[in-house]
Order: C-alpha cells, then sequence, then structure tokens
C-alpha cells in the first residue's frame, strides 16, 4: 500500500489514493440514492407497493425550486447570454428548499389520494401497474410543461473544491453528505420515538389490526408518502445545486438506482435504505476506477446477486409463508 | 398429433393467403401495423405464459427479445466491426447466406433466448412477486449494458443492414404457432399445473407438483417465443441496437397484458393489437389538437384510470368466445 | 398418413420459404406534388429521449418553410410540409417513415438526427424510391443504406479525426483523455476516430471513460481522468452533458491549462450559461459560427430569434440547411420526378448553406470543412477551419 502511495507520479495520484478518492465520490452519490430510496423503502414497508412514480417525485423537487428562482430572478437567460444573476441569498437557499419540500409533500399525498387509494384492495400488479402509469403520466406531462431541454439550475453555493486531507470532494458533495446524513437520522428517530412514527410501524406491521387498534390508516399511510416526497424533494434539490441542470427525465434512472438501493438493503427498513444506498454509491465508484464501462452494470449485478443470497435484502425481516 | 399437423398446415396457408393478399390490396402502411401487431401478440402471450398462468411476474421480456434479435442478425447479417486499435473495418459475410437461412437463424436465436430463459430462472426460483420482477428487470438491463459494450455487433452503434425477411408470412405463421401452442399448453397438464403454481404455490407443491422445474420450462417457454419475437422485429425494423430493448418495452407487453386481463390468452391477443394500434391512431389526433407529446399522456392515463375502475384488464381471466360475446350482448343470458 | 403429412409439411414450408421472403420492388418515380403544392416530409423525435435535438431541427426546419413560401415556395408550387413525430423510438422511426411513403407518398423526405433512427427509417424510403436525406445523422453506415439515401453534416470519422489533428498539430497536445457516453453512437463514433487519429499522429491517449446516458454526476470518470494527468480532455458528448462535465471537471481542481475540446454537439444557446463559465478557452468543432459576420448566417440567427427567441443551435442551422439543399435539388432536378431529385441531389455541387458551403460526395456524404471555434466570454471565436483532405 505504502508503495503504492509512494509511486505516484508528479501531480498525479497512485492508485490507493485514487480508490480513497472514489470511495469518497461513492458516499457521496450514495448519500442521494439512499435519500431517494427512502421514499420507496417506506412506501413498500406500508403498502407493498413499488411506487414507480417516485422518480419523478424527485424530478419535480428540482422543478419546485427551479421557478420559484426563475421568478426571483436568479436562473440565466439563453435569450441573452451575457446577463449575469444576482448570487442567491441564503434565506433564499432555505426557502427553495422549503417551497420543494411543501410542493412535494402535497404531490405525493394527491398521488395517493387518487391514484392508489381506490385500489387498496385490489391485486398488487394493479397497484403497481398503475404507479407506472403515474410514472409515464409525470414524466410525459413533465415534457410537455417543462419542454424537454435541460434547464440550468441557479447557483446555490459557488462550487469549490475542499481538501480533506487524503480525499479532496466538491462543498457541495459534503453539504449532501451531511444533509442527508441529518435527514436520515432525523427520520429513523421520527419514525422510531414518535406517536405517529409509532402508527407508521403498526400499518407495515399490520393494518387492519392497526385500524382495530384505533390508529387512522389514512391518515398515516398520507403521512408516509409525504415524508417520502420530502425527502425525495431535498435530494432533487441538492442533487441540482451538485450538478446544477435539470430535465423532465432526471428521475428515470436515479428512481431506478434508488429503488435498487431500496432493495439492496432491505426494502421496508430504513436503515437498510440508507445502508443500500451507500453500498450502491461505493460499490459503483470504486469498480469505476478499473472500468467505467462496466460500472453501470455493477448496481444490477450486485442486486441479483444479493437477492440471490438474501432474496429478503441486507437488513430486510424475512417473512415466512404460513399455511 | 394429427390435430396439431392441421392446425399447423391451416395456420400456414391462411398466413400465406393473408399476405399475399396484405402485398396485393393493402397498402404498406397498414401492412406495417398489422406485422407489428404480430409480433406484440407473439410478445403478449409467450409473456401470458409466465405471468398469467404461472404467476411469475417477469419484467425481463425486452432483455430476451435483445438476445434473440442479436443472436438471429448475427448469423443473416453482413457485420461491419470497426477495429477501435487498428481502425481497419473488418467485413464478415452472413453466416446463413441468402433467404433461406432466416428461420434457422430465427430459431437459433429462440433457443439462444430460451437458454438465457434456463440461466434467469433457476437461481431466481427463490424469488417471489415483487422481488422476481427486480431481478428479471436487472437481468434486462444487465443484457444491455453488455450489448452497448460488444464491439463485434457494434456496441452502441448497433447493427444496421438486417436483410428484408420478415415478411408477413413468416411473422403470422410464428404468430400463429406460439398462439396455438399456447391454447394446447393452457389445456395440457402442464398448463394446470402452472395455474395451480400461481393460484397456491405451497399447496401446489404438497398436491406433488414440481414447481421449480415447471417455474423454469414456463421461463422458458416464454423466453423462446420473446427471442423469436426480437429477431422478428429486428428483421423488420432492419437494424436493431441495445436501446430498442430497454426495460420500456418490457413494461409494454406487460401493460399489453394487463390491459387484456392477465391470464386469459384472447386478453393477451386483444391488448397487443390495442396498444400497437391505439398509439398509431392517435399520432393523428396529436397533430391535430397540435399538442406534441400528448400522445403518451393520454396513453399513461388510460392506464391509470383503466386500473383504478376495471383492475382485472378487458377480459378479467375469461376468454372471448361467442358464448361470452353473447352473453355481454344486451339481452343476452346472463 | 402421418409420414405424407410430415413430407406435405415439409416440403410447403420449403415452397413457402422461397416465395414467403419476396422483396417487394422498387416503385421509381412518382412526383409528390399536385397543382399547386409539393409535398415534403419531415420526421424527428419531438417527445422522448432526444426530444431536444428533434424540437431543434423541425424549428430550423419550419423556418426555412416559412421563408421558402413566403417567397414563393419551389418553382412557383408552395411546400405541403408533413411532420411526424419519431418518438425517440426506431419502430416509431420505421412506421412514421411508411406513412410518409405510402400514405402522404411525399417528393423527398428529411430526418432523423439520431443515426439509429434513420437507419430504421432508410430501408423503406429506399424500397420506395423516395430520397431522404438526414440533416444530422454522422454514423457512416446511414448512406450506406441505399443510393437515395444522403446526408448533409460530417461523419464521425472526419470529425473525429479532425478534433485529434487540431488538438495535436494546433495545440500541441500530447496526452488526451476520452470521457464517452457508452449508450450514444454519436459519441461513442466520436470518440473512437478521435482516439485511432490521435494515436496515429503519434500522441498517447491515458484515459477512455464512459458513462450511461442519463448520468449527471461523473466524480468516478473525472477521479480517473485526473489521476493520468491529460493535457487535453476530448468530450464527444451533447451540451447538455458538456455543460455538466465541465463544471465538475473545473471543480475537481484540474486546471485552465488542460482545455476541453468536442464536436458539434456543443452547439446551443444553452451551452454558456449552463456550464457557468468552465467552458472558458476549450474548443469545438462545429459546421458554422454564430458569430459568422456574413449576411446569410446573421440572416438566418435573426430569423431564429425572432421567431423562437432563442439563439439556434446546430441542429436547427442543419434543419435549416436541409430544406434549401432539397429545394435547390429540386430546381436542378428541372421537375418534381424522385428520380430526378435524387440524381440532382447525388450531382450537388458547392451549396452555400448557413453551415458552410458544401458539396454531395460519391458516398452520398457532404464534404464540408469543419469550423474549430474557441470559447471566449459568451462568444464562440473561430480559430481555425480544417478541410477533408487535411486529415487524409
Amino acid at each position: 500500500m505504502l508503495e503504492l502511495l509512494a509511486t505516484a507520479e508528479p501531480g498525479g495520484t497512485s492508485l490507493a489514493q485514487a480508490l480513497l478518492q472514489q470511495v469518497a465520490n461513492g458516499i457521496a452519490k450514495g448519500s442521494v440514492y439512499a435519500l431517494i430510496a427512502v421514499g420507496y423503502t417506506m412506501v413498500y414497508g406500508v403498502l407493498q407497493l413499488i411506487n414507480f412514480a417516485h422518480g419523478e417525485v424527485y424530478m419535480l423537487g428540482a422543478y419546485f425550486s427551479y421557478y420559484p428562482a426563475k421568478w426571483m430572478g436568479y436562473t440565466t437567460d439563453p435569450e441573452d447570454p451575457t446577463f449575469v444573476p444576482a448570487k442567491v441569498p441564503l434565506y433564499v437557499v432555505g426557502f427553495l428548499f422549503v417551497c420543494s419540500m411543501a410542493c412535494c409533500a402535497f404531490l405525493g399525498m394527491l398521488i395517493e389520494r387518487f391514484a392508489y387509494r381506490p385500489l387498496r384492495n385490489s391485486s398488487r400488479l394493479a397497484a403497481l401497474i398503475t404507479a407506472i402509469g403515474v410514472s409515464l403520466l409525470l414524466q410525459n406531462g413533465g415534457i410537455m410543461l417543462f419542454k424537454a431541454d435541460p434547464r440550468g439550475f441557479p447557483t446555490l453555493i459557488e462550487q469549490s473544491s475542499v481538501d480533506l486531507g487524503l480525499v479532496a470532494l466538491t462543498n457541495t458533495k459534503i453539504i449532501i453528505v451531511v444533509v442527508a446524513a441529518v435527514m436520515m437520522t432525523g427520520l429513523h428517530l421520527f419514525v422510531q420515538k414518535t406517536r405517529p412514527g409509532a402508527a407508521m410501524r403498526a400499518c407495515s406491521f399490520d393494518m387492519r389490526t392497526a385500524r382495530l387498534m384505533g390508529v387512522n390508516v389514512d391518515g398515516t399511510i398520507g403521512l408516509t408518502f409525504a415524508i417520502g416526497s420530502i425527502m425525495a424533494a431535498v435530494a432533487g434539490v441538492l442533487v441540482a445545486m451538485d450538478q446544477p441542470t435539470i430535465d423532465p427525465l432526471m428521475g428515470l434512472m436515479a428512481g431506478l438506482k434508488a429503488f435498487v438501493a431500496a432493495v439492496l438493503g432491505g426494502i421496508g427498513s430504513i436503515p437498510g435504505a440508507a445502508l443500500g444506498g451507500l453500498l450502491l454509491g461505493v460499490t459503483e465508484s470504486v469498480v469505476g476506477t478499473f472500468s467505467t464501462t462496466y460500472a453501470e452494470a455493477v448496481a444490477f449485478v450486485l442486486l441479483i446477486l444479493v437477492l440471490l443470497v438474501k432474496p429478503s435484502g441486507l437488513l430486510g425481516k424475512s417473512g415466512r409463508e404460513k399455511v | 398429433m394429427h390435430r396439431t399437423l392441421l392446425l399447423l398446415v391451416v395456420g400456414v396457408s391462411l398466413a400465406f393467403g393473408v399476405d399475399w393478399f396484405l402485398g396485393e390490396f393493402i397498402e404498406e402502411y397498414v401492412v406495417r401495423i398489422i406485422n407489428l401487431c404480430g409480433i406484440a401478440i407473439i410478445l403478449a402471450v409467450s409473456l401470458n405464459v409466465i405471468n398469467g398462468l404461472c404467476g411469475q411476474f417477469s419484467l425481463g421480456h425486452a432483455g430476451f427479445m435483445a438476445i434473440g434479435a442479436y443472436v438471429s442478425a448475427y448469423f443473416t447479417t453482413t457485420l461491419r466491426v470497426l477495429n477501435t486499435e487498428t481502425g481497419e473495418t473488418v467485413v464478415r459475410a452472413p453466416l446463413f447466406d441468402g433467404a433461406w437461412g432466416f428461420v434457422p437463424a430465427l430459431l437459433i436465436g429462440g433457443m439462444a433466448a430460451a437458454a438465457a430463459g434456463l440461466v434467469v430462472g433457476v437461481p431466481t426460483l427463490r424469488l417471489k412477486g415483487d422481488y422476481l420482477a427486480i431481478a428479471t428487470l436487472g437481468f434486462g438491463e444487465i443484457v444491455i449494458i453488455m450489448l452497448t459494450n460488444f464491439e463485434s455487433v457494434g456496441a452502441a452503434r448497433g447493427l444496421p443492414g438486417l436483410p428484408n425477411y420478415a415478411s408477413s408470412f413468416w411473422i403470422l405463421t410464428f404468430a400463429w404457432i406460439c398462439v396455438v401452442s399456447s391454447v394446447f399448453l393452457q389445456r395440457s397438464t402442464f398448463g394446470r399445473a402452472l395455474v395451480a403454481i400461481r393460484e397456491n404455490e405451497l399447496a401446489a407443491e404438497v398436491m406433488g407438483i414440481r414447481v421449480a422445474r415447471l417455474k423454469v420450462m414456463a421461463f422458458i417457454y416464454g423466453a423462446f417465443f420473446a427471442g423469436l419475437a426480437g429477431g422478428l422485429l429486428g428483421h423488420l425494423l432492419r437494424t436493431i441496437s441495445p436501446s430498442t430493448f430497454g426495460f420500456m418495452k418490457s413494461i409494454e407487453v406487460v401493460v399489453m397484458l394487463v390491459l387484456g386481463g392477465l391470464g386469459s390468452l384472447t386478453g393477451a391477443i386483444v391488448g397487443a393489437i390495442v396498444l400497437t394500434v391505439l398509439p398509431e391512431a392517435l399520432r393523428d389526433v396529436e397533430q391535430q389538437a397540435k399538442l406534441p407529446g400528448i400522445r403518451m399522456v393520454v396513453y399513461a392515463l388510460v392506464l391509470i384510470l383503466l386500473m383504478i375502475f376495471r383492475p382485472q384488464g378487458i377480459f378479467g381471466q375469461r376468454e372471448l368466445s361467442l358464448k361470452l360475446l353473447r352473453r355481454l350482448l344486451p339481452g343476452g343470458r346472463k | 398418413m402421418r409420414k405424407a403429412l410430415i413430407l406435405a409439411i415439409a416440403l410447403s414450408v420449403l415452397f413457402f420459404t422461397a416465395i414467403g421472403c419476396k422483396d417487394k420492388g422498387n416503385e421509381a418515380g412518382g412526383s409528390g406534388a399536385t397543382e399547386d403544392t409539393v409535398k415534403l416530409g419531415l420526421y424527428v423525435s419531438t417527445t422522448g429521449k432526444i426530444a431536444t435535438f428533434g424540437t431543434d431541427t423541425k424549428n430550423g426546419v419550419d423556418l426555412a418553410v416559412e421563408e421558402i413560401n413566403k417567397a414563393g415556395g419551389i418553382k412557383g408550387k408552395t411546400i405541403d410540409l408533413r411532420f411526424y413525430d419519431a418518438a425517440s423510438k426506431a419502430e416509431e422511426a420505421g412506421n412514421v417513415a411508411t406513412k410518409l411513403a405510402t400514405q402522404d407518398k411525399v417528393l423527398v423526405a428529411m430526418g432523423e438526427v439520431a443515426s439509429g433512427l434513420s437507419l430504421a427509417a432508410a430501408p423503406v424510403f429506399e424500397q420506395n424510391g423516395i430520397p431522404m436525406v438526414s440533416p444530422s445523422s454522422t454514423n457512416p453506415t446511414v448512406t450506406q443504406q441505399g443510393k437515395n439515401i444522403f446526408r448533409i453534416c460530417f461523419l464521425d470519422d472526419f470529425q473525429g479525426s479532425a478534433c485529434a489533428v487540431f488538438a495535436y498539430k494546433e495545440l500541441g497536445k500530447r496526452k488526451a483523455a476520452i470521457i464517452r457516453n457508452q449508450d450514444d453512437p454519436y459519441s461513442t463514433g466520436l470518440a473512437d476516430y478521435f482516439r485511432l487519429k490521435f494515436k496515429a499522429l503519434g500522441g498517447e491517449i491515458v484515459a477512455d471513460e464512459s458513462y450511461k446516458e442519463g448520468t449527471k454526476e461523473f466524480a468516478s470518470q473525472i477521479t480517473n481522468v485526473k489521476a493520468k494527468t491529460p493535457d487535453i480532455i476530448f468530450l464527444p458528448c451533447y451540451y447538455n452533458d458538456v455543460a455538466l462535465l465541465s463544471q465538475q471537471i473545473r471543480g475537481q481542481g484540474i486546471g485552465d491549462d488542460v482545455p476541453m475540446l468536442g464536436g458539434d454537439g456543443w452547439e446551443s444557446a444553452n451551452l454558456i450559461p449552463n456550464s457557468k463559465g468552465a467552458l472558458e478557452g476549450s474548443y469545438f468543432g462545429n459546421h458554422y459560427s454564430p458569430e459568422d459576420p456574413s449576411e446569410h448566417v446573421q440572416a438566418f440567427v435573426k430569423g431564429y430569434k425572432a421567431k423562437y427567441n432563442t439563439a439556434p443551435s446546430s441542429l436547427a442551422a442543419l434543419g435549416y440547411d436541409v430544406v434549401y439543399v432539397v429545394k435547390k435539388a429540386i430546381e436542378e432536378a428541372g421537375e418534381f420526378d424522385r428520380a430526378k431529385v435524387r440524381d440532382a441531389l447525388a450531382a450537388l455541387k458547392d451549396f452555400k448553406g448557413v453551415t458552410g458551403t458544401f458539396s454531395i460526395d460519391e458516398h452520398r456524404d457532404a464534404r464540408k470543412p469543419i469550423s474549430i471555434l474557441k470559447i471566449q466570454g459568451d462568444k464562440f471565436l473561430p480559430v481555425k477551419q480544417i478541410q477533408p483532405q487535411d486529415v487524409k
């Protein structure tokens, strides 16, 4: 290892250093996967439904903060390339986050109320197809409303490279990791320590019994969707801050990867989503050191391997079928 | 046995007659849509065996199609491979040169897909429901990423210049074979065992059904026809690239199936036809309304509303027959 | 009995094989013109994955059609443009091509941007004897599909090689890194030919990284590139990816002394605002420069801005030119006849378009020079023009 570090060419980096750097990149990438994965995992935990539309909620999260910023005059203008928008003050950044979170929470509840609730008692396949339908609707509606070409997202925070000793990350990536960690911990505490959290766990354990025990099941499911959507909205704005162009199809790949992360970690488990996201991000990045060509296949190979060894995912509970 | 052969002869002659009729009297555009319907029928009917009869939710059909398309094209097409180190283009004449090679190439493609079905089927047997869906989706994506990186089949560029072999005759013949064999399968002990697995796997196992084996066989059967359909589609489009077989293609086939009614063979056929013709019909509406993109929005809305108001699909698990028609018509016997 | 049946089936299968695959003959000729209109077909994708490129192209086409019709049409006939959306799918491209060819019976078809979709449509037009002109499919195989298939853009091999020549000879760079979109044939085509030429000239490719369509985070790829200390980075991608890539490359601390280089996919009014200054001092090859002072280019840029409120991209410019190419071919053919128009297209010489002056060569491809532009402030400055013979 030391030898590897020593053979670095001037200005270049050794393999060991490169690997460390890739792990750091992977953690940043994985944090985003984890934030989105939480939404999949919570909904699946309660309704046993793969909410395919969740990736689109993430996409809309980015747009819900883009438009307010645009109306306030913080975006660049393709008609007038010389126009330099003002620096976005911190309180506006906060406002954009809150705005996007509120809109997405509302949207999540809306989707649940009108698309999924009527199907709660029909087959799971019907619900799944509806989820695919909602996803297609939001995607194509997005293309019609926002147009297909990518929009330049305003610079919320001036990007710079921060040296952390062995590795270097941009400040926006560090913010992503920190915010994701805080949100995930907060969510975990919320689910474990509060009354609505207990209601969520009860619904996920057995919805009928929970209803008999006086839990407001409909309200709890609405809340689950709202919280999942808030996490996706945060992910959307964070990613737009780090990679400042947004387009109506950005949720497709991100949603699929996050879903894979949720299944890896054990769908239904919040710490599992965090673990799955980080594992996926780091593996992709580390494999990327050797071949970025095949790094994309890694997510799916990893998925199949984990499912074969432990079908319920790394931290998932395995349910035995009763006779 | 005699009946099988008779059916085959009838089907082949029918396909031949229809092919002649289409070629003589029908506009090429309509013929093309009919051909695409034929391919969609093969896809939906074969997926119905895995998803509808056996109840194994597979999202990997496009992956099997891709394998069938690439393998058959590998035999029928002149390959031009750019060597990225030397800059030379290596030209390789088709292995099966001439129209005679089309059916053998298709069958080899189908068998390759079936082999992939075996490879996917065996390890994923332990998985159920959504987990199986995700594993098969992963399989499809892996196939696409692999193809994107194989320089010998054109990588992302894909394979252009497939010969013009996919005539209406072959498409209709294979669609006929696929439908007839599915009818036989559904009525056989094998088919009934698959339904038993769908209804209750544990109970089926207790009754002495070899669940694992039958599930794999259902996968192989479905994959074989998906491979055939992929080969036909490739030779109809006359160019293939990995992006044609993305996971949206798998979803399209699932939607056909669910629209018609999962587990209903006639439902699968109707779903395949409706979802091939509908987007074409909506094309003119879109043009008139001057709202580019409204087509897909309508498609998505129809999907959601259908699931909310008729989650079992148009036919449910029933088959379309004259009897059913009579019952559905007003004044009919209930 | 059974043996006889099997024999009969075997025989009939053989018989049907022989005639089942009959090739429908070419129907050359046909006019696509009525008393006072001439039907032209356009198929590009205005929905789906590549909707951006199709929409730009269609805008350019619409502008040209509007101008021509205002000026009296082609030989006195107004253009009746039949447009269908190819929806970014090969099947749909084939379907709409068939619709244009057999229902609308157009005189000439124009389209698609993506080579994969052009390849699905080309056999249909070839079979029906309808000339097809692609504005921007750069893959060499497209025009190999038949004698009716043309294009007016440069090919991957020329553009990739020209970029390599420019990097090696003009900029004096020796260690190049490539980051390509592995799912996009345009991107891999450019990357492959750049790689070949750069190595043939004596340079070294120190890194060749790829990413999947839709990726927005390139940290892995850039870390690998940075470790190899290249002196130039070749980005054969479209502008939306380039905007992100360039910012992340600079964000990871690769300095301004390592310029980025790319192809015509970079050209867009959104490139400079979306890349937020990260592309300062970088270069890309293009058909033309919007800053070109010539009257023709400025009139186009002005007309486009007036109609669509944004500056044209190279795809819009190619869409604009393709209509005028067709117009010139019809005028030179002298009559509204497909075969004659085809011959006129094949013999097209020194066409003056906004994307440069070009001729159609014996492979039915456009022979035109590539302009290398440098990004400075909010301007694309032309620095060098490379002729097809310079890279041989």
